[in-house]
């Protein structure tokens, strides 16, 4: 006869990799001696730990690890020679602190601009007019072999600095860049740049994040808005996309008029791990898409979708 | 000139024996913030401690040795570049683990895309380097490629987020809290990828695992 069990397995689960705290393990223990079902099911993962045994299923002996660390040794060396991540100025050296600490002068600048607004003086004319002066990016470039990212910029001369997105005054370059109205060729390379690199975990809220959201959807150059969700595939790598974001992207999925720009937002939406409420019914229309490639990947994406059976079901 | 006398020249030899131990000597702070100035060789040091489990990690999600050291060599080379970032916040390994992790779910998904655009892609069979592939005698050799092909197809069934869960807590005994830490998600997200995880390898291997009782069973006898 089969016996019915509403147990929570999950708890079965986390009490087998000891994750339980004692007051639930106390509950497991007693349900193990009662519960038939819940039994089978421990024993059942006591078995999956004879077939996948709980150990790395790879072991490197110390001649294989050698000849690793001397490959990688060799390969940081290349890298220490070519540069490393300090930021430098055209002029030279200086360290990242000199350049945080110009940051923070900078906002101070800021701050005092936003006061002269309230304040309705001439002043902050004269400050938007220097703070013109103080950056205009001219360019900005990826360094494949070392991962730095160069931002070039004219105050009274041409300047240069280099570093990673891990340095606040990098990531401020590049917003400034991104929001730049006036200098539509800086904001492109520096989106462009942005769907080049590969991300270090880095955190989506951040304020060139949206920039480069606002590029995607406001943005009249199709290639820009083709850099833009390239570069947030990036940074969102298969994290939940935020809601309000990947309803913009359905609606632009259905409305865009461009295939290349529809490829990279299906793309874009599909890496989530988690898909939305309506994400089902928005592949299958993408199924008849005119483009072939989308109907494609709309097809994986649905069968991708299948096969992560809802909680309930695998309780 | 004249030649160094053989006091000075003994002085000479143990200050660069105490030059080469220096880094030894050095606590994992030091060494960060010597790596932090552009010492490659304070960098290796540093990972020194943690290479091998992470080769390991990359194993486990990648599924083979090939990708797996493509992960594991970008993913220290990313780090070493983006040490800057690195503000102790978690622990180093932790750290470095994550942005291992990183490449390795980046490196899965670009093969994916590969193998949707080309079909000429190869499996991974067969792309395991022959130093590291195990010895024995032709039916352990036997029965072991197929037990771990059966592994890895259970495996496959797993989405990246999943696979990456489940290779950190059965196979390296990380606590939920740490994983949360290096995937950057909540522990209550591990806890439920952990599941459907075990859900899936445990279906998947159930005919298996009787098979194994059984073979263990009689190797026993």
């Amino acid at each position: 006869m089969k016996q019915n069990c509403t147990h929570n397995k999950e708890d079965l689960v986390l009490y087998y990799y000891n994750e339980t705290d004692e007051a639930a393990s106390a509950d497991v223990d007693a349900r193990l001696q009662v519960c038939q079902v819940c039994k089978q099911y421990y024993a059942s993962l006591g078995e999956m730990e004879m077939v996948v045994p709980r150990r790395p299923s790879l072991e490197p002996d110390d001649a294989v690890m050698s000849s690793i660390r001397a490959a990688t040794a060799s390969r940081l060396r290349e890298i220490s020679t070519a540069s490393r991540p300090q930021l430098r100025l055209a002029t030279g050296r200086v360290s990242l602190a000199i350049f945080r600490r110009l940051t923070v002068v900078a906002s101070v600048l800021a701050l005092v601009f936003i006061g002269g607004l309230f304040a309705g003086g001439s002043g902050a004319l004269e400050l938007e007019n220097s703070s013109d002066r103080l950056a205009s990016i001219s360019d900005v470039q990826y360094d494949e072999s070392t991962g730095l990212i160069n931002v070039h910029y004219r105050t009274e001369r041409q300047s240069m600095i280099s570093g990673t997105l891990g340095d606040a005054g990098i990531r401020s370059m590049l917003e400034m860049a991104l929001t730049d109205e006036s200098n539509p060729a800086a904001r492109l390379r520096a989106t462009k740049l942005l769907a080049q690199i590969d991300y270090y975990p880095i955190e989506p809220s951040s304020d060139f994040v949206s920039a480069l959201e606002k590029i995607l959807v406001a943005d009249r150059n199709v290639g820009m808005q083709l850099h833009a969700v390239k570069a947030l595939q990036k940074v969102h790598g298969d994290r939940q996309l935020p809601e309000y974001l990947s309803l913009t992207l359905m609606e632009m999925l259905e409305s865009s008029p461009n295939s290349a720009l529809r490829i990279e937002i299906l793309e874009l939406l599909t890496q989530s791990e988690v898909a939305r409420q309506g994400m089902a019914r928005l592949l299958e229309r993408a199924t008849t898409d005119e483009n072939s490639y989308i109907r494609n990947r709309a097809r994986v994406a649905l069968d991708e979708m299948d096969r992560s059976v809802p909680l309930e079901e695998l309780q | 000139m004249a030649a160094p006398t053989t006091s000075q020249t003994i002085r000479c030899l143990n200050l660069s024996n105490r030059r080469k131990k220096s880094h030894m000597d050095l606590s994992e702070p030091e060494l960060i913030e010597k790596a932090k100035n552009g010492d490659s060789r304070a960098f290796e040091m540093l990972i020194r401690l943690h290479d091998r489990r992470l080769l390991q990690v990359c194993h486990g999600i990648m599924g083979n040795m090939q990708d797996a050291y493509d992960a594991y060599q970008d993913g220290l080379i990313r780090a070493y570049t983006h040490l800057d970032s690195f503000r102790a916040e978690s622990a180093f390994g932790t750290w470095l683990t994550r942005i291992v992790i990183n490449q390795s779910l980046n490196l899965r998904k670009k093969i994916r895309w590969r193998s949707m655009i080309s079909l000429d892609y190869l499996t991974e069979e067969g792309m395991t380097p022959p130093e590291l592939q195990d010895s024995g005698s032709a039916d352990e050799l036997t029965i072991r490629s197929e037990l771990s092909r059966e592994i890895e197809n259970s495996m496959r069934k797993l989405s990246d987020r999943e696979r990456s869960v489940f290779v950190l807590k059965h196979q390296h005994g990380y606590k939920l809290r740490e994983i949360a830490e290096m995937i950057g998600c909540a522990e209550g997200t591990v806890k439920n990828y952990l599941f459907r995880a075990t859900q899936k390898v445990r279906k998947a291997l159930a005919g298996y695992a009787s098979v194994s009782l059984e073979t263990s069973s009689e190797e026993l006898n």
